[in-house]
């Protein structure tokens, strides 16, 4: 089967990744504490309190940055919007993780530089990066002085506890998103090759003799 | 002749009254030559003293006609409601000058003989804060439990100012503030209580609903006996609080909550205890805290307040719309016994306990997703793993 090299992740996107992952892991742990405070993941309690409090914030950001960049840079444009084709590869893509994959089928979908993501995964980032993040991070700065906040949480959460019940429902997305993005990212590829495209920036994947995917050159350009 | 016998009966008290001078009264009285009421004569209180010997048993001066406003705030303190009289703490006739009319330690030991045995091995009376009025106004004192947390800070906050500074260690300082007061953590041997009560929503802020609110929304008649039913009871349970929140809610709507705090209920009167180097969150934000262990309910009554032992436990297992302002992170929110009662109770019973079940169902359907997940993933790379073989 033919090797290809292709680049799909820019230095920004690779940096911000690993940053905004540390962030997360640091999000996700802290959770547990000060949901289950027997833990004592961070030690003291307090601990626990301020780095999710600094961490939630530095997502904020974080979120912000992607966000900007993203809408710049066109990555939105070329690997975010669903599009009709990806309506049709929905079914292929789903029988390929639940049966191809065990009899060592080549995944339909094979990733460019101005297409990165298959079907599925347009699904599962859209509403990670447009609804469940912005939705964590809205409800997570309101938590952080509730003081401050009151009028809104009155008047469109109706009180605390339902912005906490969003805030912790929306973290268990996130939980069950990670654990699964892990898996696919680190046992789905070839030899780690997702994980090494999200540090090198380049993918090295086989390409299927009937591929849909428009077989690339190595690009050496500039990829969005 | 009748015009002479009305001239001598409107002169009679007159020169009855300056029949007994002060100095006559103190040939017998010497004692209370002294006392800050000696710039009075003895008769303008004791004006029923017309000759000498008076009579052994003498009516009791009203202490209202010079010291009004005293008095007036006095009578709706709690030593007011108990009986108490000013003559119990001020002895008027030997009550000096120089020490003014300051009541103290000497006196209120005669009633709160526990509580200043207490207070006399507390860094603040050691430290020379050995006053009881330094803190407590006598005239217009509450009991313990009609003070919200606000008043009971504002006691402490009059010396320790800085408080808020000397807190910054705390996050989210002032959300703690409002919810605790200083005896939480500095009296460590007082007992703790999460306490309930109704309030309304005005603008930003909450208001605790008065009795005089209850009366007005619940009116007389049958409503009003559903509440004599619950204090007749002494004990709330979680289906009166959900009776009587949705019968509130009638004449309130959005505007009624139901609120918390951690309140001290029984008082251990050493506020003096530094825990500075505990600093420790899970004391409270935990499902071992204390306060889970006697919760109450607050009911305005009359006079004071009417605290309720709540049976059942009341956090997060609530309708949604009761305890939408009550959250208290760290609380555990779900046990063992829930996940339990889900497959041990009866069919009847289940359907009722999945709606008590409340905010407890996000962490009980999000663990079971997390676990699912947990399952299936390393099913599926085995199954890769085998097949592919």
């Amino acid at each position: 089967m033919p090797m290809k090299r292709i680049f799909l992740h820019t230095l920004t996107i690779r940096v911000w990744h690993w940053m905004n992952d540390l962030i997360v892991v640091l999000l996700a742990i802290t959770s547990f504490q000060l949901r289950i405070p027997d833990l004592a993941l961070f030690g003291a309690y307090r601990s626990a309190v301020l780095i999710h409090k600094y961490a939630g914030y530095a997502m904020a950001a974080s979120f912000m940055f992607w966000l900007g960049y993203s809408l710049l840079s066109g990555n939105i444009r070329y690997n975010y919007v669903f599009r009709r084709k990806d309506l049709a590869g929905l079914f292929p893509q789903a029988r390929f993780y639940l049966l191809g994959i065990f009899k060592g089928e080549a995944n339909p979908f094979v990733p460019a530089a101005k297409a990165k993501f298959n079907g599925l995964q347009k699904i599962a980032y859209m509403s990670t990066m447009f609804i469940f993040t912005p939705l964590i991070i809205l409800t997570g700065i309101v938590l952080s002085d509730i003081f401050y906040f009151r009028t809104l949480i009155y008047s469109i959460f109706g009180g605390p506890r339902l912005v906490d019940a969003f805030h912790v429902a929306v973290a268990y997305v996130f939980l069950v998103y990670m654990l699964i993005h892990m898996y696919m990212a680190i046992f789905l590829g070839t030899r780690l090759s997702h994980v090494k495209s999200m540090i090198f920036g380049y993918e090295e994947e086989p390409v299927p003799e009937n591929s849909e995917g428009e077989p690339e050159q190595p690009v050496s350009g500039k990829p969005q | 002749m009748f015009i002479l016998l009305f001239v001598f009966l409107c002169c009679f008290p007159v020169v009855s009254h300056a029949a007994v001078s002060t100095e006559e009264c103190l040939g017998c009285h010497e004692a209370y030559k002294g006392s800050v009421h000696s710039e009075l004569s003895c008769t303008d209180c004791h004006g029923e003293v017309t000759k000498i010997p008076h009579a052994e048993k003498l009516p009791k001066p009203s202490c209202s006609e010079c010291h009004d406003d005293m008095v007036k705030r006095f009578n709706s303190s709690v030593h007011a409601i108990k009986g108490i009289g000013c003559k119990e703490c001020h002895d008027v006739h030997f009550l000096n000058k120089t020490a003014k009319q300051r009541i103290d330690a000497p006196v209120c030991v005669r009633c709160h003989k526990e509580t200043c045995a207490v207070y006399d091995n507390s860094a603040h009376y050691k430290k020379g804060a050995v006053s009881c009025t330094g803190c407590h106004n006598p005239h217009n004192i509450k009991t313990y439990k009609e003070l919200n947390a606000n008043e009971r800070m504002a006691v402490c906050s009059r010396c320790h100012k800085n408080y808020t500074d000397k807190h910054r260690w705390l996050p989210n300082t002032m959300l703690h503030f409002t919810y605790l007061e200083c005896a939480t953590c500095h009296s460590p041997r007082s007992e703790k209580s999460m306490v309930f009560f109704f309030a309304r929503r005005e603008g930003q802020k909450k208001a605790p609903l008065t009795f005089g609110d209850f009366t007005g929304i619940l009116g007389s008649g049958g409503k009003i006996s559903m509440l004599a039913q619950i204090e007749r009871d002494r004990v709330a349970t979680s289906a009166d609080i959900e009776a009587l929140f949705a019968v509130l809610q009638k004449g309130l709507g959005r505007d009624l909550l139901l609120d918390a705090s951690i309140l001290v209920t029984k008082v251990y009167h050493d506020h003096s205890v530094k825990v500075a180097a505990e600093e420790s969150c899970d004391r409270c934000h935990s499902k071992e805290a204390s306060f889970y262990e006697s919760m109450y309910l607050i009911l305005p009554a009359q006079q004071g307040n009417l605290y309720l032992p709540v049976k059942g436990t009341l956090l997060s297992s609530y309708p949604l719309q009761m305890v939408l302002d009550i959250v208290l992170i760290g609380q555990g929110k779900i046990k063992q016994a829930d996940i339990d009662g889900l497959f041990k109770l009866g069919p009847n019973e289940r359907a009722n306990y999945i709606k008590e079940l409340g905010y407890k169902w996000i962490d009980l359907v999000g663990l079971a997703l997390l676990l699912l997940v947990l399952f299936f993933v390393p099913l599926h790379l085995v199954l890769r793993v085998l097949i592919c073989r």
